[in-house]
């Protein structure tokens, strides 16, 4: 019987002098100090990495800075129109006042008079600077007749505008149809009321539809397309990391063999369609195929009979080989060397075998917009996945006998897994990084995590889930 | 207290070795590397497969003991059962990179008849034993290792290696069957289920 207590002792003397055996090879001293030493390549390494995040810092926050410039007349429209107000509060309202729909914009007491024409005149010429491309900030005469053509041309078309619809609304209702668009068109529309209303419309009348009337004025902020066209084409391919995760029953059946298996790659094409649900959230339907390899391997014992042994070579058949995806059946061709003794032999082997699937896949996402820049956006999303397996294919690769005399000549797979799941369900998250091209076409990085929720292979007590990364661009097109 | 005091100041002790080195004399590792290289070297080759894998974990073993230098206490032992234990904890780490399967459960039959007069494992010399221990399959050679070796419990075990206590007894009984069936010189063969 043995006595594990002796073998205890005998590794945890630590009188080993005389073990030489234990000596390592001189150079390991060498990479340890290598490690441990400051190296100058790591600390270059260190700064490059540095200086490529410090470049991605103020590149976000140039942009940052750009989408700030770019709200920079909303703010004073703001600003201005809290002094309207305070100007206005003293004065009798003629027509009617703006109900606030939006949280920071006061209710505007709205009157007739020098000051609160000047008021608005002055944000309107801002407003209205880009329409009639006029460079300075500062209102010149020039651009006051600008304006005053401007605004002549509104009025023609309000009047026409209220001819056809025999109905005015005040420029509450008027506040309640503009909400929909953003806050800047809001007090855009605040400051051009009163000259319209000055010049055309009768105190306490309603007015309706004014909104196409303010085309020429709007702004060509990205949410406000995204609003008006909420249908996008998409077309994508990605580059996937495939892994597959056995069961602990599967494992521990495997692990005697040293089942090993490595990670698979392939690639994922794909179709579909996004519908954008609010100025943040949008709902895609993905259509895609995809293409996947991996490779397995393990250790088996191959007995060599030399009693059916045919021109030196001996045909193994039916060998049961392990997968990620349950067992298959092989036919194995060894060749023996002819000077090798004609004893039957068992061979301790390594076996290796490759794998490849096909599957066509439906996903469902919500995606939703973290930050959203002039030209950039980035969006998280989550999904439900839908996988069909058209294709599993398996291939003997090669055999490695760790025997000199006796060598691998063919072998094929005879039959395949059984108890796959051909249908399986997945949760996917997902990360974008957008990046608009033009009105219509968007490019994005796309990067996606997908883990399965049931098994693709199952048997009783062995299964195996997968799961897989993937990285690849995605063009949308708006419809 | 001032033997002890003495015995720590004396310029071959560890400590003061580990005082140089943190203090930044880089040199005086190799004293240490060439003091403890043939103790954790045996670690590194009862965990690994082939000789060439277990100077790969000497060499990390050697750098998590430098890095992690600062925070070796002596009052919670001494130099070599500090340095040991990380080895172990290295080596594990490797193990676990392989995504080799540490959990057994009752599915794996090995077949290995006794023979009637097997060689007793404690006869064996400590190189022979070693090599033994290498052809375990990777599951079974971590269970072995840490609790017949390295002292550590079933539920310590169990811990370390996310298995459960249960799964760490059945693979101890199962390595310790499997090294008297390689001393019996008799074939293996693995079946499933």
């Amino acid at each position: 019987m043995d006595n594990f207590d002796n073998i205890f002792d005998k590794f945890n003397d630590e009188a080993l002098g005389e073990e030489q055996w234990l000596e390592p090879t001189p150079d390991v001293y060498g990479r340890i100090e290598n490690e441990i030493s400051d190296n100058p390549r790591k600390r270059l390494l260190f700064w490059w990495i540095l200086s490529g995040i410090s470049i991605i810092l103020i590149s976000l926050c140039s942009f940052m800075l750009l989408n700030k410039e770019d709200k920079s007349d909303k703010r004073d429209a703001d600003i201005s129109v809290q002094n309207y107000t305070t100007v206005q509060k003293d004065h009798t309202p003629i027509v009617s006042s703006t109900t606030p729909k939006l949280s920071n914009i006061e209710s505007v007491k709205k009157d007739e008079n020098e000051l609160s024409k000047k008021t608005a005149l002055l944000n309107s010429a801002r407003l209205i600077q880009e329409d009639l491309d006029v460079k300075t900030q500062i209102p010149t005469t020039n651009n006051h007749l600008h304006l005053k053509d401007h605004i002549k041309n509104v009025s023609n078309s309000l009047k026409a505008n209220l001819v056809n619809n025999k109905e005015v609304k005040t420029s509450e209702a008027f506040s309640k149809e503009q909400v929909i668009f953003n806050k800047r068109e809001l007090v855009n529309i605040q400051f051009l009321d009163p000259f319209v209303r000055n010049e055309n419309i009768r105190p306490n009348t309603r007015m309706i539809s004014l909104s196409p009337k303010f085309a020429s004025i709007e702004n060509n902020d990205r949410d406000d397309q995204k609003i008006n066209k909420p249908w996008s084409g998409i077309v994508g391919i990605h580059y996937l990391n495939w892994s597959d995760k056995l069961n602990e029953n599967y494992r521990t059946a495997l692990s005697p063999a040293d089942f090993n298996k490595s990670d698979g790659s392939g690639q994922h094409i794909y179709i579909g369609i996004d519908r954008e649900l609010t100025s943040k959230v949008s709902g895609q339907l993905l259509v895609g195929y995809s293409n996947i390899s991996t490779s397995s391997g393990h250790n088996s014992i191959l007995n060599y009979d030399n009693s059916s042994e045919v021109n030196l070579e001996n045909k193994l058949e039916s060998v049961t080989l392990a997968t990620p995806y349950g067992f298959v059946n092989s036919d194995i061709s060894i060749r023996r060397d002819e000077n090798a003794s004609s004893d039957d032999v068992q061979l301790f082997s390594a076996i290796h075998s490759k794998h490849n699937l096909r599957m066509m896949n439906v996903n469902m996402n919500v995606m939703y917009q973290l930050i959203s820049l002039k030209r950039v956006d980035m969006k998280i999303g989550t999904g439900l996945g839908y996988h069909r397996l058209l294709e599993l294919k398996n291939d003997l690769d090669y055999i490695n006998t760790n025997h000199s005399e006796y060598s691998f000549v063919r072998g094929a797979v005879t039959e395949n897994q059984m108890s796959l799941n051909n249908g399986f369900f997945s949760s996917d998250l997902m990360l974008t990084l957008g990046y608009i091209l033009n009105d219509q076409l968007s490019s994005n990085l796309r990067f996606d995590y997908s883990q399965s929720l049931s098994p693709l292979f199952n048997d009783s007590n062995f299964s195996s889930t997968s799961r897989y990364y993937s990285l690849g661009l995605q063009l949308m097109y708006r419809l | 207290m001032a033997e002890r005091i003495l015995h720590m100041n004396h310029p071959a002790t560890d400590y003061f070795l580990i005082e140089q080195i943190l203090q930044g004399d880089k040199k005086k590792f190799e004293i240490l590397y060439k003091r403890y290289s043939r103790m954790i070297h045996l670690v590194c080759l009862r965990y690994a497969k082939t000789s060439s894998e277990a100077e790969d974990f000497l060499q990390d073993s050697f750098v998590s003991i430098f890095k992690g230098l600062d925070k070796y206490d002596l009052d919670k032992g001494n130099f070599s059962t500090w340095s040991k234990k990380v080895a172990v904890n290295v080596c594990l780490q490797h193990l676990r990179k392989k995504s080799f399967s540490f959990y057994l459960g009752n599915l794996t039959e090995i077949v290995s008849p006794q023979s009637n007069d097997p060689t007793p494992l404690d006869n064996l010399s400590l190189q022979e034993l070693t090599k033994k221990i290498q052809t375990l399959p990777t599951g079974y050679r971590a269970v072995f290792n840490m609790f017949i070796i390295d002292g550590f419990s079933h539920k310590e075990i169990a811990v370390k290696l996310g298995i459960t206590e249960s799964s760490s007894r059945s693979q101890l009984t199962k390595a310790k069957k499997y090294l008297r069936g390689q001393l019996s010189h008799q074939n293996y063969k693995v079946t499933y289920g």
